[in-house]
């Protein structure tokens, strides 16, 4: 294991990246129920903590990819929590997802029906003129929402299972 | 809890550390890990790499097989 500068600053980003997603989750609940209860689904992020949001998100972001990715800021406990967590990652990402369906399926006739938020700025019309169907680009435009959530959550997970698997030894 | 992977070696760490009066970030300062590090070979919840065994053997003057014990 090569000479660490400070073995407890991966732990500290970890501390970190955890309080800043606790945040932005509190505020993101806040605002979604805030646009349920006033049909106000295009107000939302877009207007309201905006900025907030979009900071923390991108600092968010930046801290989980470190975390992933810099081999050189773990110790070789950290290490073997990494390996672990992937572990747990990678049983969760082959069972969990039928089940996930299942919920949201369950879920889908109790959930308000809100426009797309991709619609609000996308003119049919003026797609038209482009020889563009509204369809086509918001499924493309959709794909790429769906793959970049998907991208952000997975490492916000992956923080999560990390402080798990370290808070389980440290008991 | 279990330990991070498979059975764990039993060690004389925290006994060795005490008897110097060392904390455990003090300890862990000394072989270059953090105080997790330390902390979760002391309660067993972590087997340290060869190259780590060898430090703390370094450091406390001892033989590997004097602080670890693999008979779990």
């Amino acid at each position: 294991m090569s000479s660490k500068s400070n073995p407890n600053l991966y732990y500290r980003l970890v501390d970190l990246c955890l309080a800043l997603t606790f945040i932005s989750l509190v505020v993101g609940i806040y605002d979604y129920t805030v646009a349920v209860a006033d049909q106000s689904w295009d107000r939302t992020l877009d207007n309201r903590f905006s900025t907030l949001f979009t900071s923390l998100g991108i600092l968010n972001f930046i801290l989980s990819m470190t975390i992933i990715l810099a081999t050189s800021l773990r110790d070789e406990f950290a290490e073997a929590l990494w390996q672990k967590t992937a572990g747990t990652m990678l049983r969760a990402m082959a069972i969990l997802p039928p089940f996930a369906m299942i919920v949201m399926m369950i879920l889908w006739p109790l959930t308000p029906e809100l426009p797309s938020p991709l619609d609000s700025y996308l003119a049919e019309d003026a797609l038209a003129e482009e020889g563009l169907k509204l369809e086509d680009v918001t499924r493309f435009l959709g794909t790429i929402e769906t793959v970049g959530t998907y991208w952000s959550l997975t490492m916000s997970v992956f923080v999560f299972v990390f402080q798990w698997h370290r808070w389980r030894a440290r008991s | 809890m279990a330990p991070l992977a498979g059975p764990v070696m039993k060690n004389r760490l925290k006994v060795l550390r005490a008897m110097r009066d060392w904390s455990q970030a003090e300890l862990a300062g000394q072989l270059d890990v953090s105080r997790q590090a330390v902390n979760a070979i002391e309660t067993g919840k972590h087997d340290p790499s060869l190259p780590l065994a060898f430090r703390i053997a370094r450091l406390f003057d001892m033989r590997i097989e004097e602080i670890f014990d693999d008979e779990v």
